[in-house]
């Protein structure tokens, strides 16, 4: 693309630098901004400033927070003697948007693999065993995902916990909700007939 | 199974080639060079998404100067017909489809055009170091069964995660816990990879000593056997045994990945001992039972591509590929030769069907027999 300002062309790099915007994204949302009034990018340039600025990590569990603690650690109503470990804030955010978890979380930062450079020391683990060494916690709950890397993760953390905490449990894995059998995988399908439930009529499994 | 009405596109020196082969004998003639073997290595790369002949760049199979390689046929079966392509553009990544929708897993595909090919160079699979007899073993029984080729999948996997863990740990540094945890994900990996190979070993025997005392007229006594570690102990304790020397040479010294496959002509190895007609003789007969094991493991039939070996070998070893060919239950077969004379007479031979091509300059031309 050939610009007719180098003015426009830095902004435009800057933009597409973003994960999932393209060249042609960014000149949009250049221009955009440019019919608009300088105060609109004012704002909005300040905005993006004071969040990266002030932004936080929950001294407590690694979420991301205004304050020292965030709110999901300062929820009285929450069930604080439940902890579920997780990859990154997106998961804990997919797990929140569910309405159905009500205890605390624990976020690493990512999953154990040496090949991309991440060990146990590059991950937020020493403050989750921390936070077992005060005898309160009664489960933990590993939401990892069920890849190579993930069940190291978790199979590393739960040796590492497991004489800390009464209960180590694993999210369920199995056929999707709303999933068709025939195009499920073999090996999820394999794993779904082992670690079958007992079906109870007076509590359907739909949540 | 048979492969019906098969584009070539790209591929090596093949700019554009169709065919409709026949059910049964496919016969491609033509001079050194011209393209025989690459079409050949075309089903191949259908069959497996890789060419038969290691290659460390990929690009390298697209055709000069051309953008992408693209090879399509119909497979039919006696039930069902499904359309199979597979594609790559340059400096991209190979796609594989059944009828028009991306296979996401190669596990899915490989197995679906079971192949067997018998080219004069085969010798290297005795010859070179226990990789190549690895990767021949994994790529039979990958076509046989899925389940070995994910559990293959599983267990490199986990071994480059453990091996790039021993390169960057300091050396002072503790990581037994984190080694263990790799070896116990291993384990289950390892057991069943171990436990299809030994059958594996045990089934091809009599087929590879009927073939090889066929051809060497019976005067020889061959074995194959399988080598593994884990016959000895459990990978879980090889592995703990051996934390100290991974540590130190920074690899991981135990566990399937340094099986081998040991074959022995009158209790000697191969490898050191035998003559080139031995060898010969020896990999042809590994190639027929692997052709058999398939078959009867599988129920299907596999493509059979036989490349310029007329030419390569004496007069008795072809006599018994060709009375194989002749008392076998044979599906599709591909065969290339240098020499339409030759060509003529070995087809007049086989019950008379068959279709005869010509290749020349990557360019492919019927002939009527």
């Amino acid at each position: 693309m050939n610009f007719s300002s180098k003015l426009i062309e830095d902004a435009v790099k800057a933009f597409s630098s973003l994960p999932g915007i393209g060249k042609k994204t960014a000149l949009r949302l250049v221009l955009h901004l440019l019919q608009e009034k300088e105060e609109v990018t004012a704002s909005f340039v300040q905005a993006i400033g004071v969040f990266r600025a002030d932004i936080k990590q929950c001294r407590v569990c690694g979420n991301i927070s205004d304050a020292d603690l965030c709110t999901i650690c300062l929820d009285k109503a929450r069930d604080h003697s439940t902890i579920c470990v997780v990859e990154n804030i997106r998961d804990l955010m997919a797990i929140e948007s569910t309405g159905l978890y009500k205890g605390a979380f624990h976020v690493l930062g990512g999953v154990i693999s040496p090949i991309d450079g991440v060990g146990p020391e590059q991950l937020n683990i020493d403050a989750l065993a921390k936070r077992l060494n005060h005898g309160t916690i009664k489960e933990v709950i590993m939401a990892i995902s069920p890849t190579i890397e993930g069940e190291t993760t978790i199979y590393y953390l739960s040796k590492l916990l497991e004489s800390k905490v009464p209960v180590i449990t694993q999210i369920a894995r199995g056929v999707s909700f709303g999933g068709e059998l025939e195009y499920a995988d073999e090996l999820t399908l394999a794993r779904s007939i082992a670690d079958r439930v007992p079906y109870s009529v007076h509590t359907p499994s739909a949540g | 199974m048979q492969i019906t009405d098969l584009h070539i596109t790209h591929y090596k020196n093949l700019r554009k080639v169709h065919i409709q082969p026949d059910a049964r004998f496919n016969y491609v003639v033509g001079d050194n060079g011209m393209g025989k073997t690459n079409l050949l290595d075309a089903i191949y790369y259908l069959a497996f998404g890789r060419s038969y002949f290691t290659s460390s760049n990929a690009d390298e199979l697209i055709l000069f100067e051309e953008d992408f390689l693209r090879i399509e046929t119909h497979l039919v079966t006696d039930t069902a017909r499904m359309s199979v392509v597979a594609k790559m553009p340059r400096g991209g990544k190979r796609i594989i489809e059944h009828n028009k929708q991306p296979v996401k897993q190669i596990t899915e595909h490989i197995g679906i055009i079971p192949v067997v090919f018998i080219t004069p160079d085969d010798g290297f699979i005795l010859l070179s170091a226990s990789a190549e007899r690895r990767r021949w073993m994994d790529r039979t029984l990958s076509m046989k069964d899925q389940s070995y080729l994910r559990a293959l999948k599983g267990y490199n996997k986990l071994l480059r995660q453990r091996n790039a863990l021993l390169k960057s740990a300091p050396p002072g540094q503790d990581i037994s816990q984190l080694l263990e945890t790799y070896d116990i994900q291993m384990v289950p990996f390892a057991q069943q990879i171990f436990k299809i190979r030994k059958q594996f070993t045990r089934s091809l025997l009599p087929y590879v000593l009927r073939h090889y005392q066929e051809i060497s007229l019976g005067r020889e006594d061959v074995t194959i056997s399988y080598q593994s570690q884990l016959s000895e102990a459990s990978l879980h304790e090889l592995a703990k045994a051996n934390y100290q020397t991974d540590r130190m040479t920074k690899r991981t010294g135990k566990g399937i990945h340094k099986d081998d496959l040991v074959i022995e002509i009158n209790g000697r190895p191969i490898k050191r001992f035998a003559s080139q007609g031995q060898l010969k003789s020896f990999v042809l007969s590994l190639k027929m039972a692997q052709y058999q094991f398939l078959s009867e493991q599988t129920g299907k039939r596999p493509i059979l591509l036989i490349d310029d070996i007329f030419a390569k070998l004496d007069a008795s070893r072809v006599q018994s590929l060709l009375e194989f060919l002749r008392h076998s239950a044979f599906g599709q077969v591909f065969i290339t030769d240098t020499d339409t004379g030759r060509m003529r007479h070995i087809f007049g031979k086989s019950n008379g069907d068959g279709a005869a091509y010509k290749m020349n300059e990557g360019e492919l031309q019927s002939l009527s027999v």
